[in-house]
C-alpha cells in the first residue's frame, strides 16, 4: 500500500492520515531495499593502497617539478631540465615504438585504476538477518574478517587441529585438518554441526551453506610416517 | 532515504579520483596509440606529439613552481584523508521547551560517545565505538562493536534496541533513529582451542 492508497482511502483527521501515510512509507521503503531479506549493512573494501600509491606518485612529481623550478630561478641545472622535456614531445612523433610502448603502458595503467575505482570488491562487512518486528530499527552486519575468524574457531572441534574458512557468495567452505589418520567417521558432520550453529547464532541476511572439506594424513601405507596430508573425504 | 551504508570514508573520495585519474591516463595513452597505429583519419602517425613550444620566458619556471606546489597540497590532501576514516561530526542545535527555556549546543561527538560507553559496558561486549551522523532533523547512528568469544549476538542487538538507543532517543530529543550496527566477532585472542 503507497502512502498515496493510504490518504485516499482512509478520510481521518489530516494528523492521523500523515503519520499513517508516514508510517506505510517507511514499510515500502523497508521493503524496498531488502534484496534478500532485512534491510542491509555493508561497506566495501575503501581501495586505500591504490589511492596512497596514486597520491605517492603525484607528490612525488609535485616535489620534482617545484625543485627543479626552484633551481631554474636560482640559475642551477635543474634536476628535471625543463627545456628538454618541453622539447621532446615536439621531436617525437606517435609513431616511433617507444612512444607507443609508453602510450600503451600509460593506457593500462589507466584502465587498471579505473577498474579499481569501479569494481565494488568483496563486502568487508556482510549484512545481518533484521529480527522481524519493526520496532527495532537496527540494522547490523558483520565484518567479513571476523566472520571467518569465528567460523574457523568454531570449526576446531575435537579431533581437528587446525580450520580454514572461505566464503564466497551462497556457500561456508571449511577445511578442517585432522592429525588422526584414522578420524572418527562422523568428524565431518560434526564440523559441520558446529559452523552451521555458529552461523545461526550470527544470523546473516544470505543463508549460506556449509561445505566441509577434511585434510588429514594418508591412510594407506601405514608404516610410512610421512607427514604429508592429502584431502581424503570430498566436499559435501 | 538511501541505501543503508556503513559509513566508510574515504571510500568514495578514492574511488572518484583514482576513476578520473585513469581515464585521463587511458584517453591520453588511447589516442597517442590510435594515432601511432595511423588508426584516426586525418593525423598521420608522424605528427609531432605537440607542437613544439615557443621558449619559456622567465615566468614558466613560477609557473611551474606554482603548478606543482598545487599538484602537491592536492596529493597530501588526500594521502591525508587516508587517516579520516569517521564521518565528521557536526553541532546540533537543542531548543528547549517552555519549562526549559534556552537552547543546547550538542556536537554529536558528545552524544556518540556516551551510547559507545553504555554499549561497551555490557556483557560480551570488548569495545565500542558509535558515529552520530547527519542532520538534526534525519539523524542516523553507526555503532562498530567489538564482542568476544561466544557472547549471543541475538541478545546484544536486543540489549542495543532496547536499552541504548531509546536512551539515545531521549537524550536527543528525536522520535526516529535509524541505527547501523557492525560487529566483529570473537574480538579477543588468546583463547585458541588447546585440543
Amino acid at each position: 500500500m503507497t502512502a498515496a492508497q493510504v490518504r485516499g482511502a482512509l478520510t481521518i483527521e489530516p494528523r492521523a492520515v500523515e503519520r499513517i501515510a508516514s508510517a506505510a512509507a517507511t514499510e515500502v521503503h523497508r521493503r524496498g531495499h531488502r534484496p534478500e531479506e532485512g534491510a542491509v549493512v555493508i561497506r566495501r573494501p575503501r581501495r586505500t593502497v591504490p589511492a596512497v600509491l596514486v597520491a605517492a606518485v603525484l607528490l612525488a612529481v609535485a616535489v620534482l617539478v617545484i625543485w627543479s623550478s626552484v633551481q631554474v630561478l636560482l640559475g642551477q641545472q635543474p634536476v628535471v631540465p625543463f627545456a628538454d622535456v618541453a622539447a621532446a614531445p615536439a621531436a617525437l612523433t606517435p609513431a616511433e615504438p617507444l612512444v607507443l610502448a609508453a602510450a600503451a603502458l600509460c593506457a593500462l595503467v589507466g584502465l587498471v585504476l579505473v577498474v579499481v575505482a569501479v569494481v565494488p570488491g568483496a563486502p568487508t562487512v556482510l549484512a545481518l538477518a533484521t529480527p522481524a518486528e519493526p520496532a527495532s530499527r537496527l540494522t547490523a552486519g558483520v565484518t567479513r574478517r571476523s566472520l571467518i575468524r569465528t567460523l574457523s574457531r568454531a570449526a576446531a572441534v575435537d579431533g581437528v587441529d587446525a580450520a580454514k574458512v572461505r566464503l564466497a557468495r551462497r556457500r561456508v567452505v571449511v577445511t578442517a585438518r585432522t592429525p588422526y589418520r584414522t578420524a572418527q567417521p562422523d568428524l565431518t558432520d560434526q564440523v559441520r554441526t558446529a559452523v552451521t550453529a555458529r552461523l545461526a547464532d550470527i544470523g546473516l541476511a544470505r543463508p549460506v551453506t556449509v561445505a566441509v572439506r577434511l585434510e588429514q594424513p594418508r591412510r594407506t601405507r601405514q608404516d610410512r610416517a610421512a607427514p604429508t596430508s592429502t584431502t581424503v573425504v570430498g566436499s559435501t | 532515504m538511501s541505501t543503508v551504508r556503513a559509513p566508510n570514508p574515504p571510500s568514495r573520495l578514492n574511488r572518484s579520483l583514482l576513476a578520473a585519474l585513469g581515464l585521463l591516463l587511458l584517453a591520453a595513452g588511447a589516442a597517442v596509440l590510435a594515432v601511432g597505429l595511423g588508426l584516426l583519419p586525418g593525423v598521420g602517425p608522424d605528427t609531432a606529439l605537440l607542437p613544439s613550444l615557443p621558449t619559456t620566458a622567465g615566468w614558466g619556471a613560477y609557473a611551474a613552481a606554482a603548478a606543482g606546489t598545487l599538484l602537491g597540497l592536492l596529493a597530501l590532501r588526500w594521502l591525508l584523508a587516508q587517516a579520516h576514516r569517521r564521518p565528521p561530526e557536526s553541532i546540533w542545535q537543542l531548543d528547549g521547551s517552555s519549562t526549559t527555556p534556552g537552547s543546547t549546543a550538542l556536537p554529536t561527538s558528545a552524544a556518540a560517545t556516551a551510547i559507545a560507553r553504555d554499549v561497551s559496558a555490557y556483557r560480551g561486549v570488548d569495545t565500542a565505538t558509535a558515529t552520530l551522523a547527519g542532520a538534526r532533523s534525519a539523524p542516523t547512528v553507526h555503532l562498530d562493536v567489538a564482542v568476544e568469544t561466544h557472547a549471543s549476538v541475538a541478545d546484544l542487538r536486543d540489549r542495543i534496541t532496547e536499552e541504548a538507543l531509546p536512551q539515545l532517543r531521549t537524550a536527543l530529543q528525536v522520535d526516529r533513529l535509524p541505527a547501523q550496527l557492525v560487529l566483529r566477532l570473537d574480538a579477543h585472542e588468546g583463547t585458541r582451542r588447546v585440543r
